[in-house]
């Protein structure tokens, strides 16, 4: 009987202290439930921001390939006279005819030049982190020095089961347009020649007016750094007044120089833009010497 | 007395263990996830501290594009000055390093902790366009 009474008072702080436990791991475990549901969302918050600075990144990256394409389409292309494939084209040594004579073979440079840019910039899109469409579009704005890119899709980064970040893949870059203007110059230079070499008497005077021509053009963009280059060639007609020239044409950006891959030599280097051409013109007509060119594949 | 002496100690363990039992699981899992944010955060600051350095411009030329250059040619000799003035705002550890080279690194710290990594472009190569460039912070 007496150790009954002893053990009542035990049993009630037992129950009591029991009781205070459960009510503290009640409050403390909900506490914990609670915030634990606010944890695991901060860790999906960090991985969603995750995604969004993968696609910042890629962003970034294609800003930088769009000027890298933009520049080596520029020097392969422009060093070609304007056309991708000069093989299509009467060419020697790569460099394609303007003119032969009556015939006029100025190239859509704009078109060419925007074709293989394309197929360069999409190479890009292939090994970057985040899912890039097809561009399909550039416009140059020559006005602002400005590309527009446009794309057949968004950008999309995915982890999957999770969250998607989608985002808008046109983009516009600022860009050194000064190819166009080169371009531009190339077309002015053939037609002053053609003009001036196609209305001289004889070989020698033709040789005077396709001098004069490349001072005259070349004074006019020496402030702009632009240098035109005429190189007369022999007279390969029959007489003096009977007489047909080549006249290789270079028009040079002495600016800048941009880091592109030299498919020559096979190897980056720094180099200036250029635009080459060559134009058959005289009184005696032949056939143009031309030979085999080797193709560039991207 | 001796008696509920011994009731008192099996009450104390009782208490103790059934609350330690109950209580510790959570408490590491809490710390596991805290720790685990705080590893999320600061490998994110890292790309912040990343993407900014690439967005950011030396003479008016992208820190980016000077990187690429120095890999083509080597031709920034100052590109360390250039990358750890930058670095310096984000963090007072860091390591930048692109294929086995390393760019730039605090002097008397080997950062290896927190990274971030972004594919740059490099001009166009028929083997090669995009190099990794690694940033580990502490």
């Amino acid at each position: 009987m007496k150790s009954r009474k002893g053990i009542a008072p035990v049993i009630i702080v037992a129950f009591i202290v029991a009781a205070a436990i459960m009510v503290a791991e009640g409050v403390i475990i909900t506490n914990y439930l609670v915030r634990a549901e606010n944890i695991v969302r901060a860790i999906r918050e960090q991985e969603i921001i995750k995604g969004i600075n993968t696609m910042e990144f890629s962003k970034r990256g294609l800003t930088q390939a769009v000027l890298y394409s933009f520049n080596q389409a520029s020097y392969d292309i422009s060093k070609r006279g304007g056309f991708f494939d000069p093989s299509s084209t009467t060419s020697f040594n790569c460099i394609p005819y303007w003119k032969t004579f009556s015939n006029s073979n100025i190239p859509n440079f704009e078109s060419e030049l925007s074709a293989n840019m394309l197929k360069i910039f999409n190479g890009y899109g292939t090994v970057l982190d985040v899912s890039v469409p097809q561009y399909t579009q550039i416009e140059f704005d020559k006005e602002n020095n400005m590309m527009k890119l446009n794309a057949n899709g968004k950008l999309r980064y995915e982890k999957k089961d999770f969250f998607i970040v989608r985002d808008i893949a046109d983009f516009a870059q600022l860009a050194d347009l000064k190819v166009l203007k080169l371009f531009e110059i190339a077309k002015e230079v053939a037609n002053e020649l053609d003009s001036s070499v196609s209305s001289s008497s004889s070989y020698p005077s033709a040789l005077d007016a396709s001098i004069s021509v490349s001072n005259n053009v070349g004074q006019k963009y020496y402030g702009e750094n632009i240098e035109v280059v005429v190189r007369p060639g022999d007279n390969l007609g029959s007489s003096e007044n009977n007489f047909a020239m080549r006249v290789l044409v270079v028009i040079k950006d002495n600016g800048e120089k941009k880091l592109v891959y030299d498919f020559e030599e096979k190897s980056l280097a720094m180099r200036n833009i250029e635009f080459r051409f060559y134009m058959l013109l005289g009184k005696e007509q032949m056939n143009a010497e031309t030979n085999e060119c080797e193709g560039i594949i991207y | 007395m001796k008696g509920l002496l011994e009731w008192a100690a099996v009450g104390i363990i009782f208490t103790f263990t059934s609350f330690v039992v109950v209580i510790i699981p959570f408490i590491f899992t809490r710390i596991h996830f805290v720790e685990t944010i705080d590893v999320e955060i600061k490998q994110n600051n890292a790309q912040l501290a990343l993407l900014a350095l690439l967005s950011s411009t030396h003479e008016k030329k992208q820190v980016s594009q000077i990187i690429v250059e120095h890999i083509a040619f080597g031709q920034h000799a100052n590109i360390k000055e250039i990358i750890s003035t930058r670095l310096e705002k984000y963090t007072n550890c860091y390591k930048l390093t692109i294929e086995d080279e390393v760019l730039a690194e605090k002097e008397g710290c080997n950062a290896t902790k927190y990274y971030a990594e972004a594919k740059i472009a490099l001009p166009y190569h028929p083997e090669k366009k995009v190099e990794i460039l690694q940033l580990t912070i502490d």
